[in-house]
């Protein structure tokens, strides 16, 4: 295996082993790896957190840092100016491996905001590149310098020359940076999840830039995500890696439309599709992703495969299930050995489980009730919905931006700008937007820990409506008795210096409910109650993962037995397989309860799953509320379009749309005036610079309300209409 | 494997499968995997034992040294240290330590003193002497650690006035220690009121205070202790003395602690756990005593920990110049003002001697802060 | 910018008016009254009646004493703001005259043991990050650690002790060689101060040397692991040019802006530096002051030494906002 590989691959990656050295002892992070990219294609690395995605990844140009990385063997291929080079001998080297960085092979990183040097012009920083490698007149490096700026579409290329990076949004960060690494035009461009720090508008204009580039540079991308959707519409091929292996490689149409592996059939079922079943259970993978030292030997997937076999304590092969298509599974062992991989399909032959490898059932729909919604619960619906939990009332949070010396206010910022909300009892109402368009606090303002700006505030646990814009804290600690809520970030949501017994049973003593060991009987329930054991209260949050600290967080939030539930992105953090599990909870235990929740999330697709109605919010203002199902089909403010449209599905080959939002989110403290999405829309029209529209009712809908001039007029694209045209997966998900 | 087949042979816990899997370290509490990281470092570990040892002496000097501070031994003014030794004039080794006798002389030229040994005398070190009286608390003793019978050990020697510099830099170190702790105990106080006060309730009140401690930052902290020090009567009493110097030491030093205590509670004020205990129903007082002072309490102590070093230089500052401390009274400082005299230095180098035992604490104090530091990040690799 | 310099230009007046309040809470704290510890005083040193009769009545003119302390502070802060520094009782002249060109020694001296701790630890940290675990980096961070240990008046006694003990040395090394002590200044004494100045500036510097070399290695670590610096590697730059051009100037920007918290520092051990080694500074010239109440002339001392500690705060400032573009850009 020591020589090069044909001509016709950029990169090749070989039987690639990493292995780390701590204190601890030393973990494999990368085992075996295998992987190449071919002349103009875009392949797909996905897997969860701690995969060695990233350490895979780097360890192409030098990256890792060693020690403590140790690279115990194997080989990586790279097509440079030179001819086809070993980069892994060039470690020795370094100005071999400085010679093909940038000129080469390129990079791109999750962080933009971070990614760009804070102290040195974005001119500085690309000419700098091109002077590395050719000899050129600066005149000319600057030429290109705004060639490329112009090509990667920032507007107004020479005046961004002289910019510092504080002075650029994310995208167009990741934008500059992408510039930095084309203009040496290498053939292979590696990007590390370079979308998983913007917004979903800002990932879709980026994804569609380096779409657009490959073309136009005739490069090759190796791609690395946690995102199925991202790779979907982008890769040609797709890797999927978990423990530091890959589990299955193939072309993206079969990867989504077979899958082989038991855990890409896991990973693309756990995730909320715009096609699933909503408030139904998402298949989910069992367990979390182990540490790297606590791997099970033999198949790494083996403790969390639903098709785990007595064989799977050893390593398994790599089965060639197709020409462009493996599997590192003991399933397909046998196949190949019998029929040659030529016969081979993606259905395991041993029949053993239907859900696997069929794809019209692979996405499983599992319903909460036996029976259809029938007209019974909707009638029982109905009649809660008389009664409303919460409502508020042209609700509005300023902050003044504060100045100088003496604290002048200068301006102000205007994060929730008159917003009118009801919730009904038992219902959930989604809050969906981008990051800064003030939906978190609008869950900070329903549960008083903000102070409202302005407006009204009615909650009643009761039946009754009261109003709590201003009753004193004691009052309020009352009223927060029926109030949970569940936070963002695990980490950080429970006290460290606590353990699980005092952290969920605050709640309890505080309001006096319990006290000495009813409170750890009371907690040891909570704890099952989520999924974890009574037991384990006497220990502390650094002994749980993610997920579970996300459980936990919920059994605090419940612990009062509230009635309503604010949940402000209670996923977002958590891996993908992670994330099914969290919202599969969060529904059965709001049916179990009967909760009314907001759900505020930024991923639409993750609200329309759990939601009965969403509100869409853009820059302190709902632009669209509905029902979710109405809200997705047929969207009536073009902001929701985009949104919907921005969401990367699992669904290779999805077109997009033809105009995505432009630009940037504006300023919160100087929001444009009229329709405050007129910046951005595609179908802006005069009056929208000049008069703000009101939120009212659709035409044809009950319950539908948008705030757009145009929305009787403008026919805009929702997801079923796309999920019609394209393949199984929709029909198989999607509503009946 | 043994983790691997306790994954496999165990059957999930329920649907979603949350499943045991917690190596030991995972399963003790925060401060003991702070105390397990400490333990780590061995540098720490060292300093924290000799400081103990350092403590601990100092507390219970009475015992530990051989003399009465202010017992002067008249013919032995300014007699170099007397190290104890096992092997005799005749090369013959001894199982006990002993010290030989020592002549007085004068040297014909410059009139100074001079102590010749006189190797035909030796005097056995012994443990647990009778020797001056003391009081230690409420008990009346006159127990020393060791000593020789009929003739005197100085093992770091004596002063101008024939005291026992060993024992006086005992003593000492019971003063300058315990300024470093009494100090930083007032400036503990100072600073998490101030900097709890500053951080959580914010807005204006932050503002003065913080404009406050700059001005304070910003002065000189030697001068402006020296200028402070003329406020302070001079016919007082010298536990007056000592306790108004080091309340004047911790007012200027509260200003450091108070930031960070304040930069702490602003991190912690906006971590979601507050967010959370408030939701559950805890005020603001509750937040800061169960949420904000714990979390701040580990990294407060660090900063604790580090700011003892510059009180007791402080003093020893002070008193070295002689603003400090008054005589009787003793401390390092106040026994290293002999040593600020060139001609006392050249004849009498181990005058020197209190300044080593300063540095060993001060650095005791450093190693110990540094290693508390690294071991206290909550979620780092263990 | 312009805002920025405003704003850190009326704060400097702000603090300097405090520190000058202190000042003068300091000088009024000491019990008794002080006309009378004045006459007292200088019938102690024989001097005649009438001269103490008019000093005493040129105090309680030019100091207001006896009116209200409101009053007291404004004269006393006008006259020090008119560059009179005031009198000193001990020594019966004005108090800047007795200053002298030991203000002027002192500021310089404590600038270049400023640059000094520049100079020798910003490669030194800078250093120990780049080979973070090699034996340069153990062996720094331990001396480090023992420097920021050992105050300066203990190292300037080490000092002493060695030059007394094994160079024999009677006197103790000044600024200058003992012809030039009292000589003018020229181009040869200041050569000849060089040559004793650097022994000075390690004694001096010492303690914040080791500390900054602790901060520069953090930093510089901190700053090494940044995405924005694998963007660099990712354009095939060297080593050097990503040390230099890219972490260099992020890493090193804590070290400018902890100036202002340095030079009080250097100032402090200056002072009692002064005192240990009799040199011609302010120190021994302060301790005097105190030792003898001299409580004008000491808070003169105080304030004088804090107002140069601020305007070097706003200069450090200043270099902070012209080195960083997100501080000079901030409206």
């Amino acid at each position: 295996m020591n020589s090069p590989p044909d001509s016709d691959k950029v990169l090749d990656i070989r039987n690639l082993r990493v292995s780390f050295s701590s204190i601890a002892g030393a973990t494999r992070a990368v085992n075996g790896v295998s992987l190449n990219v071919r002349s103009g294609e875009i392949v797909g690395l996905v897997g969860e957190s701690g995969c060695g995605k990233s350490v895979t990844i780097r360890s192409i140009v030098g990256l890792v840092p060693s020690p403590p990385a140790l690279f115990e063997d194997g080989e990586i291929w790279l097509r440079t100016r030179r001819g086809m080079t070993e980069t892994l001998s060039l470690y020795k080297n370094m100005k071999a491996l400085r010679q093909i960085r940038g000129r080469d092979v390129s990079m791109i990183f999750q962080e933009p905001m971070r990614s760009v040097h804070p102290m040195m012009t974005i001119g500085q920083q690309i000419t700098e590149g091109i002077l590395e490698h050719e000899v050129v007149d600066p005149a000319e490096a600057y030429d290109r310098t705004v060639e490329m700026l112009d090509l990667v579409g920032l507007p107004n290329p020479p005046a961004q020359m002289n910019r510092y990076a504080h002075e650029l949004s994310g995208g167009m960060r990741q934008r500059a940076l992408i510039a930095l690494a084309l203009v040496c035009h290498p053939q292979l461009l590696l990007a590390d999840e370079p979308t998983t720090a913007l917004d979903v508008t800002i990932q879709a204009q980026i994804l569609e830039l380096i779409r657009d580039l490959r073309e136009r540079m005739s490069m090759s991308v190796l791609l690395i995500t946690h995102n199925m959707g991202v790779v979907a519409n982008l890769a040609d091929r797709i890797s999927v890696m978990y423990l530091g292996r890959i589990m299955e490689t193939g072309t993206v149409e079969e990867i989504f439309k077979e899958p082989a592996h038991p855990y890409t059939q896991g990973l693309l079922a756990s995730m909320p599709s715009l096609f699933s079943q909503p408030k139904t259970h998402l298949q989910s993978l069992r367990g979390v992703v182990p540490e790297l030292a606590m791997a099970p030997k033999g198949c790494v997937f083996a403790d969390r495969c639903p098709h785990v076999m007595p064989i799977c304590d050893e390593t398994p092969p790599v089965v060639e299930l197709r020409a462009d298509h493996s599997a590192a599974c003991w399933l397909y062992d046998d196949v190949e050995a019998s029929q040659g991989p030529d016969a081979v399909t993606a259905r395991p032959p041993h029949g053993s489980d239907s859900t696997l490898g069929d794809s019209s059932q692979r996405v499983e729909v599992i319903p909460l009730t036996k029976t259809e919604p029938t007209a019974d619960a909707d009638q029982k619906k109905l009649a809660d919905s008389d009664t409303d939990l919460l409502q508020i009332e042209n609700v509005a949070l300023h902050y003044p931006i504060l100045r100088g010396l003496l604290r002048r206010q200068v301006g102000t910022v205007r994060a929730v700008d008159g917003v009118d909300l009801s919730i009904r009892r038992g219902e959930t109402l989604g809050l969906v937007g981008e990051s800064g368009c003030g939906k978190t606090s609008v869950g900070r303002l329903v549960t008083r820990l903000v102070e409202p700006s302005a407006g009204r505030i009615h909650f009643g646990a009761d039946g009754r409506l009261e109003e709590i814009t201003h009753i004193p804290q004691k009052e309020m600690k009352g009223v927060r008795r029926s109030m949970g809520m569940v936070f963002q970030d695990p980490l950080s949501s429970l006290n460290a210096r606590m353990n699980i017994r005092n952290i969920v049973g605050e709640p309890l003593m505080l309001h006096g409910m319990a006290r000495g060991s009813a409170v750890d009987e009371r907690v040891g329930e909570l704890l099952e109650m989520v999924g974890l054991r009574a037991a384990h209260q006497s220990r502390f949050p650094h002994a749980f993962s993610g997920g579970q600290r996300q459980r936990i967080a919920i059994a605090r939030a419940l612990a009062t037995e509230p009635s309503f539930l604010v949940a402000d992105e209670p996923v977002s953090a958590l891996d993908v397989s992670v994330q099914a599990q969290i919202l599969n909870l969060l529904l059965t235990l709001q049916q179990q309860l009967n909760l009314s929740m907001l759900f505020i999330a930024h991923d639409i697709a993750v609200v329309r799953h759990v939601s009965d109605r969403i509100a869409v919010m853009y820059l302190g203002k709902i632009v669209e509320l509905g029902n979710a199902r109405d809200i997705c089909v047929r969207p009536v403010h073009p902001y929701t379009e985009a949104l919907l449209a921005s969401i990367p599905l699992p669904i290779p080959g999805l077109a997009t749309l033809q105009e995505m939002p432009k630009g940037d989110l504006p300023d919160p403290a100087n929001p444009p005036t009229g329709c405050r999405f007129h910046t951005r829309c595609p179908y802006s029209q005069p009056i929208c610079e000049q008069e703000e529209p009101p939120l009212v009712p659709f035409a044809d809908a009950v319950d539908h309300f948008g705030a757009c001039h145009f929305q009787d007029e403008l026919h805009l694209q929702g997801v079923e209409e796309i999920g019609e045209i394209h393949g199984p997966a929709a029909a198989a998900g999607g509503e009946e | 494997m043994e983790q691997n087949a306790a994954a496999n042979g165990q059957p999930p816990l329920n649907e979603t499968g949350v499943e045991e899997r917690f190596d030991v370290t995972k399963q003790v509490s925060y401060g003991r995997l702070i105390y397990l990281r400490f333990l780590r470092n061995h540098a720490a570990v060292v300093a924290a034992f000799a400081l103990v040892l350092i403590y601990l002496i100092t507390l219970v000097c009475p015992f530990f040294a051989p003399y009465d501070p202010n017992t002067r031994f008249i013919e032995k003014v300014a007699h170099p240290p007397l190290l104890p030794t096992f092997i005799d004039a005749d090369g013959k080794f001894h199982l006990r330590p002993f010290v030989f006798g020592t002549v007085q002389s004068r040297d014909p030229k410059t009139m100074e003193r001079v102590y010749t040994e006189d190797t035909t005398q030796r005097f056995p070190l012994q443990l647990f002497v009778r020797g001056d009286e003391y009081t230690f608390l409420f008990w009346d003793s006159d127990l020393h650690l060791f000593g020789a019978q009929d003739s005197p050990v100085f093992i770091l020697g004596t002063d101008t006035q024939g005291r026992d510099l060993f024992s006086r830099i005992l003593f000492g170190g019971r003063i300058s220690t315990t300024v470093g702790l009494i100090g930083v105990a007032i400036s503990l106080l100072l600073g998490i009121v101030v900097g709890m006060a500053s951080g959580y309730l914010g807005g204006a009140v932050d503002s003065i205070i913080q404009r406050g401690i700059e001005v304070l930052l910003s002065f000189p902290s030697l001068p402006l202790w020296m200028a402070l020090s003329l406020s302070l009567p001079r016919h007082w009493s010298s536990i007056r003395i000592f306790l108004l110097i080091t309340i004047l030491l911790s007012i200027v030093g509260w200003g450091g602690l108070a930031r960070v205590v304040r930069g702490m509670t602003l991190a912690v004020k906006s971590e979601e756990f507050v967010l959370a205990s408030r939701m559950g129903g805890g005020g603001t007082w509750w937040i800061l005593i169960r949420h904000i002072l714990p979390t701040n309490l580990s990294y407060v102590i660090v900063a604790a920990t580090l700011a003892v070093p510059g009180i007791i230089l402080g003093e020893t500052a002070l008193s070295f110049l002689g603003l400090g401390i008054q005589p009787p009274m003793i401390s390092w400082g106040v026994l290293l003002q002999d040593a600020q005299k060139v001609s006392f230095l050249s004849q009498m180098p181990w005058l020197i001697a209190p300044a080593f035992f300063i540095m060993a604490t001060v650095l005791a104090f450093n190693f110990i802060g540094d290693g508390l530091r690294d071991a206290l990040d909550p979620y780092s690799n263990f | 910018m312009r805002t920025y310099i405003l704003q850190r230009f009326i704060q400097m007046i702000i603090v300097m008016v405090v520190v000058m309040l202190v000042s003068f809470i300091i000088v009024e704290l000491p019990p008794g009254d002080f006309l009378t510890t004045l006459r007292e005083q200088l019938s102690e040193q024989n001097v005649d009646p009438k001269v103490i009769d008019s000093t005493v009545e040129m105090y309680r003119a030019r100091y207001g004493l006896g009116e209200n302390w409101f009053f007291r502070f404004g004269k006393w802060a006008w006259s020090l703001m008119k560059g009179d520094m005031g009198y000193s009782m001990q020594h019966n002249r004005p108090a800047s005259e007795l200053m002298g060109e030991r203000l002027s020694l002192t500021i310089w001296i404590s600038i270049a043991t400023l640059a000094f701790m520049f100079v020798v630890a910003v490669p030194i940290g800078m250093l120990s990050a780049i080979k973070q675990y090699s034996a340069w980096d153990h062996s720094f961070t331990f001396l480090a650690l023992l420097g920021v240990s050992v105050p300066s008046f203990i190292t300037a006694l080490v000092f002493l002790l060695l030059s007394v003990t094994l160079l024999g040395a009677t006197t103790v090394a000044g600024l200058f060689s003992p012809e030039y002590v009292t000589a003018e200044w020229s181009w040869a004494k200041f050569l000849d101060m060089l040559k004793h100045v650097w022994i000075i500036l390690f004694i001096v510097g010492l303690g914040d040397t080791a500390s900054t070399i602790r901060v520069m290695r953090a930093r510089m670590l901190d700053t090494l692991g940044e995405p924005y610096i694998d963007t660099a590697r990712m354009k095939g730059l060297s080593g050097a040019k990503i040390y230099f051009r890219h972490a260099l100037r992020v890493a090193i920007n804590p070290i400018i802006s902890s100036i202002g918290l340095r030079f009080p520092q250097i100032i402090s051990g200056s002072t009692i530096v002064a005192i240990v080694l009799t040199l011609p500074l302010i120190g021994p010239l302060l301790l005097d002051a105190l030792l003898g109440e001299d409580v004008y002339l000491a808070c003169s001392i105080l304030v004088v030494l804090t107002l140069a500690l601020v305007v070097g705060n706003f200069l450090a400032d200043l270099a902070l906002a012209w080195l960083d573009p997100r501080i000079r850009f901030e409206s």
